[in-house]
């Protein structure tokens, strides 16, 4: 233990920055990777916590496909008292804003108070007023006040409420009025979704949300002695076709595979910075062992052995791995904050409405943080610990090492990376593994490898190419930085192979998501044709219960300013493993009036014109790939009388899910599912009327009365693609920190370069070169690494961005993509990088300038 | 002639721990031009300190080093690297050469670093390097060189800019006793050929013995061949 | 009477003290003059606030397994007419009581409900006598037999029970006032003595029976003075055939309130109402027993004397441990259980059952929950 820390931690001191940038690396590929697991956790914790608070003991729940459980079955389920205490329960959101306050989304939970207390638990706050009034009586004068809820005091005191506060609540387009009866304590229930739950009674509830005659779920408390399996299987053979028994856990897993594809891609990406990070210890214990050969033979000439020699170097990696880790672990929940900003704008976008708040470290996290950062790291440092345990005691005495000037480029190397670009090509072309591209990324990552075992043969030929253009036409600093690089290439082709890696990731990202991007703003500017859209002011996508007033509706309908009108109601329904979205939409008005683009059939328009009143739909390009179907194909949809069987008329294009979408014409999806409202309006103007001009005449004539949004055309296709942006954003950033990853394994690879050719250099400076030159030479050999990183990149990544836009989005949303190049984006990337690699080079260019001249043998 | 070389009251320390260690102390010296002068006595005497700082590698603590009537301590490290360039040529123990760099490429760096056309650098180099006997190694690396192949490059590298002063510090040190005379019998060749002054510090008195004028130190004070301001 | 209190309790427990105050707009108050007919009246009768059907009973098995039993269903009225068309609104809450004393074995078990009527999980009808809270019901058969059904997880009852005596229309022709104030009054009934039939079941073991039950049924708007402790009431089957209802209003001051009263049923189903002085209720001295739930002192065995008719009683409790907690629902405590009654008639040995209640004992006195 002494000899190691002799040997090891000194060594480690003595290089602090070394070392420091290497651990810095571990941390922050431990860090994005943990971030992006609390960030993934948070978005499901913000639903699984709601759910379990929601569904306390209920060890089964009684629902219904569609828009909930029609409330007159309920008495008929007498029967389930066998197998425990029932509560019926309604959920919805509500919003609040308040002066000085963003609008908040608040969960209600509405439930018989008479009863749900043997479902969950609630601790009211003793109001200080009245001291010592008994807690259970707030709940019972819940009863008689439809206007009294229960709030929790984790929201209510920072925003100045109180016990007998009102405040104004708006579900959908209405605004309703709470009056605030008890405050939960801040514990149990009451601490989740940030204490953004408002406890109403059910008949309080339903009246607020509108859905009278339906609430959301029935739960069931088992018995002591009732298995969930017997019960659930028991129940589920006597209850009527329509209803459905399951248990709470089942639902966030469906939100849960719903979100699997974009967790999954966040997980892939936050990989690359760990791996970056893991090659950067490859680069340090390898650097370490060349720079210590002498060392190292010494070691062995004294008679320490060979596994001595490796556990040494496995050691260092082992040291930064474990610090790299735990400081990665920290870092990673202070960056969870930011990516969770990041993400939870998606998620409640295109997922589920949900309060993202980081989750705490738990051990899993210490234990993931153990898991990446250790055994990586040290499979890293594996092949040049070998290599070190491989060193001859002779190497002492030779002082001079064995390393070629300028390796060969040999042709025998290339089987390998060959290989692995063959593998790529052929596992993009596999299909999903369920509905996760597991082959695709598999593709991904051999056309990474196969790239970067490649690397060193590139280098070689790049820098044996440049270098008699650059002698002729450039300084002989340039010229010797050309020349170090072509030297070097042994020892900087890792950092390179990493650098490249992380900027072809960019790259590639960069070109699916411009494609993207383009792709999605030609589909917006096709269907989105309709010229004034109207949803309640309550609602954010997706709140499927949030309706338009039916007099809201009317007002628009009768609107001279307006020619038609195609009201659409949406909702998450239960499909397969997942949760898919049914819609109900005029066709006749869609048809004549609107433009969806057509995937299938050929005759796609007289198909959906068929389809008017029968049981047939159209359904989403991503709907279709993800459930096998496709025209003609026959659907079985699950509705509150029972499945219904449905038939496939049409596929066409649609990124606004990518969950997958069924959309039937209104009078079908009235008579599965009942009249129920419209989530939203689109409005086409009669000719030559102003939309601008129409929408504050629509919003006068509805008044203060009702909150309803009007968006025009240009507006929405505006906000589609600013939605668009934002949900790529957190893919910049993971990428971004990869790459800062990367340059630090850049910095300092260059600056263990410095510190070996330390004679070299002197020799440099004795023949006469000033310490201008010395840095030019070193910032040139940077700039020779970032130029050649970022043209490996480049082409690398355009071949990612075929598998991630052929393969990867294809099997993960379902969407049909069309390339193209951002060009104007990779010029000025590709520059920005050379030139962060050049400033990369800085601090090493000022150590190689600062040497002194003074060598004293 | 003039001198070349005067070093007046030249004292260099370090400082090592609390206390300064004097390299060199109090050392006066005149070195003329085409002098070849060896520096023997003990490891540790001050040889290298003293060639360092008659190379413009070093600034003195006190006392003034003035080549060729030019003052060096005064001088910053971008002044003292242009006076090595133009002025000073260097062989060393370890033959010093950059691996990575062809024999020709070695040679014509220093005209290179200096600004010079290649194409002059170019022929400047192959000419001295087939005076040491090297023109059939234009192109090879270092590494494919015998020790004493090694040194005679270095010895081209350090006289290619045509200096006033070459710096040898132990020159044969590293080589067998046939090579070490090959290149103490080129240097003093070049010496007797180019006028160049040629300064070299050793061990070995039959290298010594091959200069004109020897001075011993002992102690970081020179004990014998001290100031001297004519030639024999 | 006897109920009264703790259905109020109950309504005070679910309201805030503001929405208590009487007097109580949009509910029919009881007036004199409404004559009460059978079976029509068993039904609810929704448009007073408050209303009850009390059953308690003494029951034995072949094997003289003896038990006790007490079902009651409580209507207590919140909104005549809630605003909230949601089918789940609360107009009223059903509450119900359930207990069965296992007097051979010692034991007793109780459980209680609270529903509102919702979509249908509770409820009483008017068209006809049915009133139910989930699957716990009291209804009439097409024989006229009241049904009575109510199982746990621990016990279950099943009783049937026929008509048998005239009823007992208290007050003045079944208008019954309470206490000084004016409008204070409820429409109340007892039958006194009705035959049982039916099963217990208890330890998964159901076990047919016979005995006698009493009924009462009471609905009004507005009872209450506010200044009792508490009360004793006891029903009494005695074997000669007479029946005895007698009860005591325990005041915040130790006395005994003036309003206490009795009815005296003889063989004949002849009525005689007793005024407090005219009967005597007394603890006996050393008989009490603590709750070790609440903490409550009840006496378990009481000296009863009604010197008009004859009778000097001793009840005691068949089973020292019948006291009911609600803090599932409303948080009231209170005694009600079997007892034995022995003592003389006209000093002649006489039997009998019967059931004693027992409030304000437990938890805050009746007057602070009041206010």
């Amino acid at each position: 233990m002494r000899f190691f820390s002799w040997f090891v931690l000194r060594r480690m001191a003595q290089e602090p920055l070394r070392t420091a940038s290497t651990a810095l690396g571990v941390a922050l590929g431990v860090a994005v990777v943990i971030a992006i697991q609390l960030t993934n956790a948070s978005s499901l914790a913000g639903f699984t916590t709601a759910l379990n608070v929601v569904s306390g003991r209920a060890g089964l729940e009684i629902a219904s496909p569609g828009t909930g459980v029609d409330e007159t079955l309920i008495p008929a389920l007498g029967w389930l008292r066998e197998f425990g205490d029932i509560s019926p329960v309604i959920e919805g959101q509500l919003v609040l804003r308040q002066p000085g306050h963003p609008a908040e989304r608040l969960r209600l939970l509405g439930v018989d108070v008479l009863r749900d207390r043997a479902i969950r638990d609630y601790v009211l706050l003793s109001p200080t007023a009245t001291g010592q009034t008994p807690a259970p009586r707030e709940f019972l004068s819940l009863l008689l006040d439809p206007s009294s809820a229960v709030l929790t005091a984790r929201f209510s005191a920072p925003r100045g409420l109180r016990v007998r506060s009102t405040l104004t609540v708006e579900v959908g387009d209405r605004r309703v009025p709470l009056t605030i009866t008890a405050l939960l304590a801040d514990e149990g229930p009451a601490r989740v979704l940030d204490g953004r739950l408002v406890l109403m009674d059910i008949a309080a509830a339903q009246q607020v949300l509108g859905t009278f005659g339906r609430v959301t779920r029935v739960d069931l408390r088992l018995a002591a002695d009732t298995s969930v399996d017997t019960a659930e299987r028991a129940i589920a053979s006597r209850l009527p076709a329509g209803l459905q028994v399951r248990r709470p856990a089942q639902r966030g897993q469906q939100v849960e595979n719903m979100l699997a594809a974009f967790h999954l891609n966040l997980t892939a990406l936050s990989y690359i910075a760990l791996i970056v990070g893991l090659f950067l210890v490859y680069n340090t214990i390898s650097v370490s062992v060349l720079s210590r050969r002498a060392e190292i033979g010494t070691l062995r000439g004294l008679g320490i052995t060979r596994a001595e020699v490796r556990a040494l170097f496995l050691g260092e990696a082992a040291i930064l791995a474990v610090v790299g880790g735990a400081v990665g672990l920290l870092l990673g929940r202070l960056l969870a904050i930011w990516t969770i900003a990041l993400t939870s704008t998606t998620v409640s976008t295109l997922y589920i409405a949900t309060a993202a708040a980081p989750p705490a470290l738990t051990w899993r996290y210490v234990l993931l943080a153990c898991v990446t950062s250790l055994p990586l790291s040290l499979l890293a440092a594996l092949v040049p610990a070998q290599e070190a345990s491989g060193v001859s005691p002779t190497a002492a005495t030779r002082g001079i090492d064995d390393v070629e000037p300028r390796p060969r480029f040999r042709l025998r190397g290339l089987w390998l990376p060959a290989m692995l670009l063959g593998a790529g090509a052929w596992l993009a072309t596999l299909g999903p593994v369920g509905n996760l591209p597991l082959f695709g990324y598999a593709a991904a990552v051999a056309i990474v490898l196969g790239a970067s075992f490649l690397v060193p043969a590139i280098l070689v030929l790049v820098t044996r190419l440049l270098l008699a253009p650059v002698r002729r036409l450039m300084r002989v600093e340039d010229w010797l930085a050309v020349n170090n690089v072509s030297a070097s290439v042994p020892r900087l082709s890792i950092s390179i192979a990493a650098l490249a890696v992380s900027l072809s990731m960019m790259v590639a990202i960069a070109v699916m998501i411009g494609s993207f991007r383009d792709t999605v703003s030609y589909w917006v500017a096709q269907t989105l044709q309709a010229d004034l859209f109207v949803s309640p002011g309550a609602r954010q996508q997706p709140g499927p219960d949030e309706t338009l007033s039916p007099d809201v509706v009317d007002l628009i309908t009768s609107s001279p300013d307006v020619a038609a009108v195609d009201r659409f109601r949406s909702i998450d329904v239960p499909y397969a493993d997942t949760r898919v979205r049914v819609g109900g939409s005029d066709f006749d008005v869609l048809l004549t009036r609107g433009t969806l683009l057509f995937k299938a059939p050929a005759d796609a328009r007289a198909e959906m014109r068929a389809a008017i009143g029968q049981d047939a739909v159209v359904v989403s390009e991503s709907f279709s790939l993800k459930q096998r179907v496709s025209v003609g194909s026959i659907v079985s949809l699950p509705t509150p009388h029972g499945s219904v069987e449905v038939r496939v008329a049409a596929v066409y294009f649609d990124y606004s899910n990518d969950r997958g979408v069924v959309m039937m014409d209104r009078s079908t999806f009235e008579r599965h599912y009942g009249e129920i409202g419209a989530s939203g309006m689109t409005v086409y103007l009669a000719p030559n009327v102003d939309p601008d001009a129409a929408r504050e005449r629509l919003l006068a004539s509805i008044g203060d009365a009702h909150n309803v949004v009007i968006n025009t055309q240009a507006w929405l296709r505006a906000e589609v693609l600013r939605i668009f942006d934002s949900t790529f954003a957190i893919t910049y950033a993971l990428e971004l920190v990869a790459i800062v990853v990367a340059i630090l394994g850049v910095a300092g690879t260059l600056l263990t370069l410095i510190l070996e050719r330390e004679a070299e250099l002197t020799v440099l400076r004795l023949i006469g070169t000033t310490r201008a030159q010395i840095r030019r030479m070193v910032m040139g050999e940077a700039a020779v690494i970032g130029a050649a990183s970022q043209a490996i990149g480049l082409c690398v990544g355009l071949a990612l961005s075929l598998v991630l836009i052929y393969v990867v989005n294809v099997q993960s949303f379902g969407w049909t993509i069309q390339f193209h190049l951002p060009g104007m984006f990779l010029v000025q990337s590709s520059a920005l990088m050379v030139l962060a690699t050049t400033m990369a080079g800085l601090y090493p260019a000022r150590r190689a300038a600062r040497l002194t001249l003074k060598q004293d043998q | 002639m003039s001198a070349l070389l005067t070093l007046h009251a030249v004292t260099r320390s370090y400082a090592a721990g609390e206390t300064a260690v004097a390299a060199l102390s109090d050392v006066s010296l005149d070195i003329s031009a085409g002098e070849f002068v060896a520096l023997v006595g003990p490891s540790g005497c001050g040889k290298s300190t003293l060639l360092h700082l008659c190379g413009a590698m070093d600034r003195p603590t006190a006392g003034t080093v003035a080549l060729e009537g030019r003052v060096l301590a005064g001088l910053n490290d971008d002044q003292l690297t242009l006076v090595r360039r133009a002025r000073v040529g260097f062989v060393f123990q370890f033959f010093n050469l950059l691996p990575t760099l062809t024999v020709i490429e070695n040679v014509q760096l220093p005209l290179l670093l200096a600004g010079s056309r290649r194409a002059g650098a170019e022929s400047a180099a192959r000419t001295l390097l087939d005076r040491v006997g090297l023109a059939r190694r234009l192109f090879h690396y270092p590494r494919q060189l015998s020790g004493g192949e090694m040194q005679r490059v270095a010895v081209a590298r350090a006289l290619v800019h045509r200096p006033a002063l070459v710096i040898a510090d132990e020159p044969t040190g590293n080589l067998d006793s046939e090579n070490g005379h090959r290149i103490l019998d080129l240097l003093t060749e070049l010496n007797v050929e180019s006028g160049v002054t040629l300064m070299l510090a050793t061990h070995a008195p039959d290298i010594a013995a091959a200069a004109r004028r020897v001075i011993r130190m002992r102690d970081g004070r020179i004990e014998d061949g001290g100031p001297r301001g004519a030639v024999l | 009477m006897r109920q009264a209190g703790i259905a109020a309790t109950m309504v005070l427990a679910a309201m805030l003290a503001a929405s208590a105050q009487s007097p109580s707009p949009g509910w029919k108050a009881a007036v004199v003059g409404r004559t009460i007919k059978l079976p029509a009246d068993h039904a609810s009768h929704p448009e007073y606030k408050l209303e009850w059907w009390y059953y308690t009973g003494n029951v034995e098995a072949a094997d003289a397994h003896r038990f006790g039993y007490q079902l009651t269903f409580f209507r207590v009225g919140l909104d005549p007419a809630p605003a909230n068309r949601s089918a789940w609104a609360v107009r009223d809450l059903f509450m119900t009581h359930v207990a069965l004393t296992d007097v051979s074995g010692r034991r007793y078990h109780f459980t209680d409900r609270m529903n509102r009527a919702g979509p249908g999980w509770a409820g009483a009808t008017v068209d006809r006598y049915r009133v139910w809270n989930d699957d716990w019901e009291a209804t009439i058969d097409s024989q006229g037999r009241h049904r009575l059904s109510a199982s746990t997880a621990e016990f279950g009852i099943d009783l049937s029970l026929a008509e048998d005596r005239p009823v007992v229309l208290h007050g003045e022709r079944g208008f019954s006032s309470k206490g000084s104030a004016a409008g204070n009054a409820s429409l109340y009934y007892s039958l006194t003595r009705m035959p049982t039939r039916g099963a217990i079941t208890i330890d998964g073991r159901k076990l047919a029976v016979t005995g006698l039950s009493w009924m009462d049924h009471e609905f009004g708007t507005s009872f209450l003075e506010a200044q009792q402790v508490g009360w004793d009431w006891f029903s009494i089957q005695l074997e000669d055939g007479r029946d005895l209802m007698l009860f005591q209003l325990r005041r915040t001051d130790g006395s005994i309130d003036p309003h206490s009263s009795g009815t005296l049923v003889d063989a004949g189903s002849g009525l005689h109402t007793l005024n407090a002085g005219t009967f005597h209720l007394q603890p006996r001295a050393g008989r009490t027993w603590r709750s070790p739930v609440s903490g409550a002192r009840y006496p378990v065995s009481w000296q009863v004397s009604v010197p008009s008719a004859g009778l000097d009683l001793i009840v005691t409790a068949a089973v020292d441990d019948q006291e009911l907690h609600t803090e599932g629902s409303t948080g009231v405590t209170y005694w009600e259980g079997a007892i034995d009654v022995t003592g003389q008639s006209h000093s002649r040995p006489v039997q009998g059952r019967g059931y004693l209640e027992m409030t304000g004992y437990a938890g805050p006195s009746m007057g602070t929950v009041l206010r």
